[in-house]
């Protein structure tokens, strides 16, 4: 039996008023009525600015009902000082520490971008990473294909981090769609099928999309697939323009009819 | 969308005989456990379940080393029937989605959904249905993986084990196949491995880099299959005949009718390589080998060897069909041709070399041997047995 969690990946975008938000909506009430959608979040703003304890407390007491996953700061995963990360690291880590207290933290996402190779100086770096947020719940997203590979999927169940499953356009270039239990947690992040505006655009054309109800029915069965094999599925859509993420979550949400994924074993 | 046309899907159920155990038996899920046969004084661990894996057990280990090393160890004894029903039950569900099936047993399984699209979606949307299926039905976890030929397919569910999902867009394979481990590669076993550790080949994408001329010089003629293997070159189809009827065959016609036992023995051992090399890259072993002579006067006569184990690689294939052939060799006429058949097939116990390369014989292996353990513990710790008698 896995707990199945499905949100979307941020909350806070001024385009939802109308599509999700009611028209007049304060930024301060996107938050609260957010919690009223959905169980689960994935924080992306960490990723801009360095999180603080008392902001993470706040938004915690504004929506106690919602289980938080939060992208690491860009310090550490794509513009990372060799020398001096762990500095970012502890602020990070004491930022998040709220949360992990409250029981509503549902992991620590660190996505990798492209140029992030597989290669000697990164993978001790990710090591050392992994072991200095070893009490975390953690899932690590990588967009280079050079990590797809047998060695990383051992590496990360030996430390139980989750491998973050993809979808996104199938074209040259992308990582390969892989489904792979390392850890106790899955997490799927659905990025949209944008292929035309995928490379050389910006960030709101490329995740603008919204998949069919066919295409959401074969993502009912990969996270069918992801349950059997983890105790918690978190599943984010990141299409988020136009509030296309918010119908789709709900849509697959129906989909799968319940929070929990019952297996007879 | 370029990914529709990698349409072969692999299904490999890993630790078959363990996974079907657990499936009939769902206690044995946290247990650690072996399947090993009883009775035989030398036992040795088939399978692992993936607990008593992850404590050191290891197939082909010896059950006494096993249970010392893990005492807890609990030994389950084979099954073949559940097994066989589990792999008949894995074929119906996988044809459902197209009758275009290749049935290797022990949980292995190929199909290839091209041209299916239409009906069932997208070749990976047919895997992620097969895989849920195979775990509510049946209650097996596989690994599955969708590419454009079997060889990149199979290294997919490899490089994924013990269960998942992985699709390798077509276009993507040498990319995918550069970054895995080189003992994925079907054909690399224990020697092979050996041998390109020694030289710091750790990937497969850097036996794929080399020339004809370095992989000649390195691994000698039979390397090119292994190079080309590392560059997911496959044009092999499914063979939709069940495995257990399925042989491979080779046939030698002499040039002359022969009477000589050396030219003779020459082409036995030709056609047992070339046939075994054929069984290794298909990652199988078989169980019966059958010889057939045509003599010079238009008679035939046939002879066969079968093993309860499995024969895989050239020394035993070589044994068995040279076995055989003097059997069969029952005549004073000349032979015009000699045919050989691997038969009984199934997918290999363990992994074994494509070939064993150049190196030191078995001969100096052994004598280094002996003279390690006569310099550890005294020239009389080890004699012939002919000394021995005396005294």
């Amino acid at each position: 039996m896995a707990t199945l969690l499905i949100g979307t990946s941020g909350y806070s975008y001024t385009e939802w008023i109308g599509p999700v938000y009611p028209k007049g909506t304060k930024a301060s009430d996107y938050l609260s009525l957010y919690a009223g959608l959905f169980d689960t979040v994935e924080l992306n703003f960490s990723y801009y600015r360095m999180p603080e304890a008392r902001q993470l407390q706040a938004m915690h007491e504004q929506a106690p009902s919602l289980l938080f996953s939060i992208k690491a700061h860009e310090t550490l995963t794509h513009t990372i000082d060799f020398t001096a990360w762990r500095d970012e690291a502890k602020i990070f880590r004491s930022a998040v520490e709220p949360l992990l207290k409250a029981g509503c933290l549902g992991s620590v996402l660190l996505q990798f971008p492209y140029s992030f190779h597989y290669e000697i100086e990164q993978r001790k770096y990710l090591d050392a990473l992994l072991r200095s947020f070893s009490d975390l719940p953690l899932a690590v997203e990588f967009r280079n294909n050079q990590w797809y590979n047998n060695r990383t999927l051992d590496g990360l169940r030996s430390y139980k981090v989750a491998f973050v499953s993809l979808d996104l356009p199938q074209i040259q270039g992308n990582p390969p769609l892989m489904d792979v239990s390392t850890a106790p947690l899955a997490y799927l992040r659905l990025h949209g099928r944008n292929q035309e505006a995928w490379w050389g655009s910006d960030a709101g054309a490329r995740y603008d999309y919204l998949y069919s109800d066919r295409e959401l029915l074969s993502l009912a069965q990969r996270v069918k697939g992801l349950a059997t094999g983890a105790s918690t599925v978190l599943v984010y859509f990141n299409n988020h323009r136009r509030g296309q993420a918010v119908k789709n979550a709900q849509q697959l949400r129906l989909l799968l009819e319940t929070k929990e994924i019952h297996h007879d074993k | 969308m370029t990914s529709e046309h990698a349409s072969i899907i692999h299904i490999n159920v890993t630790d078959f005989a363990a996974a079907v155990a657990v499936a009939k038996q769902p206690s044995l899920s946290d247990v650690a456990f072996a399947i090993a046969r009883e009775g035989s004084s030398r036992r040795v661990v088939i399978t692992a379940s993936r607990r008593a894996f992850a404590e050191g057990i290891r197939p082909g280990m010896s059950v006494n080393n096993a249970v010392r090393l893990l005492p807890s160890l609990v030994l389950v004894s084979p099954d073949a029937p559940s097994c066989a029903k589990a792999d008949a039950a894995i074929a119906e569900i996988a044809q459902q989605y197209s009758p275009t099936i290749q049935c290797d047993r022990g949980g292995h399984l190929y199909l290839d959904v091209e041209g299916t699209t239409r009906l069932f979606g997208p070749p990976v949307d047919c895997a992620m249905r097969i895989r849920n299926e195979m775990y509510d039905r049946l209650g097996l976890e596989p690994a599955i993986a969708v590419a454009s030929n079997k060889l990149v397919s199979k290294i997919g569910t490899r490089a994924i084990r013990p269960c998942g999902i992985a699709q390798i867009r077509e276009g993507d394979e040498a990319s995918f196949l550069s970054v895995q481990d080189v003992s994925l590669l079907p054909g690399v076993g224990p020697s092979i491995k050996r041998l390109l550790t020694a030289t710091g080949i750790r990937d497969i994408g850097q036996l794929a880099v080399l020339d004809d001329t370095q992989i000649l010089a390195f691994l000698g003629k039979r390397g090119l299959a292994l190079r080309n293997a590392a560059r997911g070159l496959d044009a092999s189809s499914l063979d939709t005949k069940a495995l257990h009827q399925r042989k491979i065959f080779r046939r030698v016609d002499f040039t002359e009718p022969v009477c000589d036992l050396d030219a003779f023995r020459s082409a036995v051992i030709a056609a047992s390589e070339d046939a075994g090399l054929e069984l290794r890259k298909e990652k199988l072993g078989c169980s019966e080998v059958h010889v057939s002579l045509s003599w010079s006067d238009g008679m035939s006569s046939e002879a066969s060897r079968k093993t309860k184990n499995q024969w895989i690689l050239d020394e035993e294939l070589m044994h068995a069909s040279w076995s055989a052939s003097f059997q069969a060799m029952n005549r004073r006429v000349r032979i015009l041709a000699f045919t050989l058949f691997l038969g009984a097939l199934s997918p290999a116990w363990k992994e074994s070399d494509l070939f064993i390369p150049e190196g030191p014989s078995r001969q100096e292996r052994l004598q280094a041997a002996i003279d390690a353990n006569r310099i550890r513990f005294g020239p009389a710790i080890l004699t012939h047995a002919a000394a021995v008698f005396h005294v």
